[in-house]
């Protein structure tokens, strides 16, 4: 039935997360720059947002639910989008064992992530989506033979294991985890660096032939749909990230036209200044709701083919209203939306790398066209 | 509680009968109420209509009073009565527009009586046989701006009088009674605005200097530009009384007409494109593989931006149904939906070609009547002032 209110788990994990906007932000330019969460505040905001082990495990986690992950996610973004992913992003490979029903998995993960990370790799760029990964697992007698490329994984290079998403050569949609021995590191940004979200460690990571036991595969009893839609859930990470970042850069700069006086009047009051403004905020308002609607209602679609299409839509609106709120916030804000004494600027480089993540030509205008 | 933005089942098939109702016995009457410029003389049509009363006056039914012919209470809806108007919107005009309005609570009149109204007017005004109604607002100088009004009433013993000019005025000539907006104290701005109810009596006396503007769309509705010249009616005519809040008390029934004007312009836009779809399927070998995909994808994806817009004034009516500010959310979904309903219209226009532009369909009257959507209840910059205004006073947002 139609409601818009959280649950009250939901709610107060929101709640919780907001009461840490303030410091996040403080040091936000500093954890991205270094790469370095202090270990406390890790701490407090894995145990708030649900993500740690140990709530995941039990399932009192409110990241199990979509649509807890899309709240959690946007309002840990409207504080930094680095951190956001970095904390949620830890959780991910344990919450998609939990989506394939794989209760055994849930606890080896869990386990693991005491040593170290666990990364998920999910995404190969190029606008694939789940169902057309390339990422390949042939049967080999008892054991899987693995070969293909993730890219980005967070933490490709430096986890203790990654949990790989492929599909199997009887073209079935399936998760393995391989220890990081098994697993070559293409590129690694830490090393490289990278244009901005510099707190999440991300890596390219390659598959080559590399074999695995069968109980390597996780949820291996799930149906399809049930893969398809526990790999497309994760993927809902990135669109509510960029809008929490959206969300952020509207507001603050509303916030800051409202006190600038130019010429003896609020900057605010020039409608010029504010169309924009009020437009970035509607599309962030659009992409939210589409966002909300795909994610309570994702056991609901009737094929994969149409599932997708509806995430790969979300993924783009989201990233696009993203972009043009961290765009806008750093025009109006004129060279101090350049500066890095400010997050506009920042939040401009994070739009664009979160933008490129999980980038699909099928759901994106042509650039120009909009421009023009 | 949980987040979900799925209608109830009742309300889908709801939802489905109007639709079907729309499509079924509404259009074959639109072109003659283009041509006409009236509202055809159908009462079967109205009778025809699985609902009562029109969405935008599910809010102000009595908790006895029922929304639809199969009786459902007001009191039976699962979810607020603004969320229902919402998503009873969207099939009203799929088959064509003229006839929505003619159902019981069409207008706002209703709506300023019922909220700020005196008991004693609540019975006399809205109770009782349905008639059509109408509100004058508008004024040549200020547009709908309330603190613009120069329309003034006077008290004079027992009697208001009424002097002024009111242009635009939607079914002036053909309703029962209308709620006229006037100032009793000019220099207060819109707290000197009050509403007052004119009978057919009242508006006889009116010197109407057009009854019929000729305007691109929504011909079947008149428009009708009158003055008022010491216009006399009684002192319990001025809706809630002289010491009542004033009318910008009863405002908020822009905000949710907004919203639900927002969703007539996706229900136009929605009803072209299962046209066009249809028009396209019949032709299907005439188009090449790649054009044919093309195409295909796009009306998905018109479909879903219809959906992303509905989404925002759906949320406008649930913050409304709970009390809260539904402002800014009813005016980003009126800032947006026209542009995008008209873009959807020129896009069905185009599919079809040369004869989409003819008037052996019905594509060139729709291209028409969505160009209306806009500036009802204000255009898409005027709603982004006001936007712009909340975001201002960190009002707006999430």
């Amino acid at each position: 039935m139609f409601d818009l209110s959280p649950t009250a788990a939901q709610q107060s994990a929101v709640e919780e997360l907001r009461s840490f906007r303030p410091r996040i932000r403080e040091i936000a330019r500093e954890v991205n720059r270094t790469g370095r969460l202090p270990a406390d505040l890790r701490t407090d905001l894995s145990r708030a947002a649900g993500a740690t082990p140990e709530a995941v495990a039990d399932g009192s986690s409110v990241l199990l639910d979509p649509v807890g992950l899309v709240l959690v996610a946007e309002e840990l973004a409207i504080a930094d989008a680095g951190t956001a992913l970095e904390i949620i992003g830890a959780a991910q490979a344990q919450l998609l064992a939990a989506a394939l029903g794989d209760s055994a998995a849930v606890e080896r993960v869990g386990a693991l992530r005491a040593f170290g990370d666990v990364a998920l790799g999910l995404y190969e760029g190029y606008g694939r989506a789940p169902s057309e990964y390339r990422l390949r697992a042939e049967r080999q007698g008892d054991r899987w033979s693995l070969a293909g490329r993730k890219d980005p994984v967070s933490h490709g290079a430096d986890a203790s294991a990654v949990l790989l998403a492929g599909r199997t050569d009887d073209d079935a949609s399936a998760a393995f985890l391989v220890e990081a021995a098994g697993v070559q590191v293409e590129r690694d940004d830490r090393k490289e660096g990278k244009l901005a979200l510099g707190l999440v460690a991300s890596a390219a990571v390659r598959v080559d032939g590399a074999t695995v036991p069968a109980t390597a595969r996780i949820g291996a009893s799930a149906e399809e749909f049930t893969v398809l839609r526990a790999f497309n859930t994760q993927r809902l990470l990135v669109p509510a990230v960029s809008i929490g970042l959206g969300q952020a850069a509207v507001d603050t700069t509303a916030e800051w036209v409202s006190g600038r006086k130019v010429r003896g009047a609020a900057l605010g009051r020039n409608q010029g200044v504010m169309f924009p403004l009020v437009d970035a905020g509607i599309a962030l308002s659009r992409a939210r709701l589409q966002i909300w609607d795909l994610a309570s209602r994702l056991a609901e679609f009737d094929t994969g083919a149409v599932l997708e299409r509806r995430v790969g839509r979300a993924v783009a609106a989201a990233c696009a209203a993203g972009t043009q709120a961290a765009r806008i916030a750093c025009n109006t804000m004129g060279w101090r939306g350049l500066s890095q004494q400010f997050l506009a600027e920042a939040r401009y480089r994070d739009a664009g790398v979160l933008s490129a993540v999980d980038f699909d030509v099928l759901h994106h205008n042509v650039p120009v066209i909009e421009a023009a | 509680m949980a987040i979900s933005l799925k209608p109830s089942q009742k309300t889908v098939e709801l939802v489905e009968l109007t639709r079907r109702w729309s499509l079924d016995v509404v259009r074959p009457y639109a072109r003659e109420a283009d041509t006409n410029e009236i509202y055809p003389d159908v009462p079967e049509v109205i009778e025809a209509c699985p609902l009562d009363v029109a969405p935008v006056g599910f809010a102000t039914l009595r908790d006895d009073e029922y929304v639809d012919r199969a009786h459902t209470l007001k009191t039976d809806i699962e979810f607020g009565p603004n969320v229902l108007s919402v998503f009873m919107t969207e099939p009203l005009s799929q088959g064509d527009s003229w006839a929505w309005q003619m159902l019981h609570g069409g207008t706002v009149s209703e709506d300023f009586i019922n909220l700020i109204g005196t008991p004693e007017q609540v019975e006399k005004w809205c109770t009782g046989e349905h008639v059509l109604t109408a509100i004058a607002m508008t004024e040549d100088q200020s547009g709908t701006d309330l603190a613009g009004i120069q329309t003034t009433a006077v008290r004079d013993g027992d009697e208001w009088v009424l002097n002024g000019k009111k242009v635009f005025i939607s079914n002036l000539l053909e309703c029962e009674w209308i709620v006229l907006l006037a100032t009793i104290d000019p220099e207060a701005g819109s707290a000197g605005v009050r509403a007052f109810i004119l009978d057919r009596d009242d508006i006889a006396k009116f010197d109407v200097t057009t009854d019929k503007e000729d305007k691109i769309g929504f011909r079947f509705i008149r428009n009708a530009t009158f003055e008022l010249h010491d216009i006399r009616i009684p002192f319990d005519r001025c809706v809630g009384g002289p010491e009542a809040p004033g009318v910008a008390a009863a405002l908020g029934v822009f905000s949710k007409n907004r919203a639900t004007c927002a969703v007539w312009g996706t229900s136009i836009a929605r009803g072209c494109l299962g046209f066009t779809e249809q028009w396209i399927d019949e032709r299907a070998e005439e188009y090449s593989p790649a054009r044919l995909t093309r195409i295909r994808a796009d009306f998905a994806e018109m479909h879903d931006t219809l959906d992303d817009v509905v989404r925002l004034a759906l949320k406008s009516a649930w913050l409304k149904d709970r009390g809260e500010n539904a402002a800014a959310t009813a005016c980003e979904a009126k800032a947006v939906t026209p542009k995008l309903a008209e873009s959807i219209v020129l896009r069905c226009l185009q599919l079809v070609g040369a004869e989409g532009a003819s008037e052996r369909h019905l594509l060139e009257k729709w291209y028409r009547d969505i160009k209306m959507t806009d500036a009802m209840l204000g255009p898409g910059q005027v709603q982004r002032r006001s936007v712009a205004q909340m975001l201002l006073r960190g009002g707006a947002g999430r």
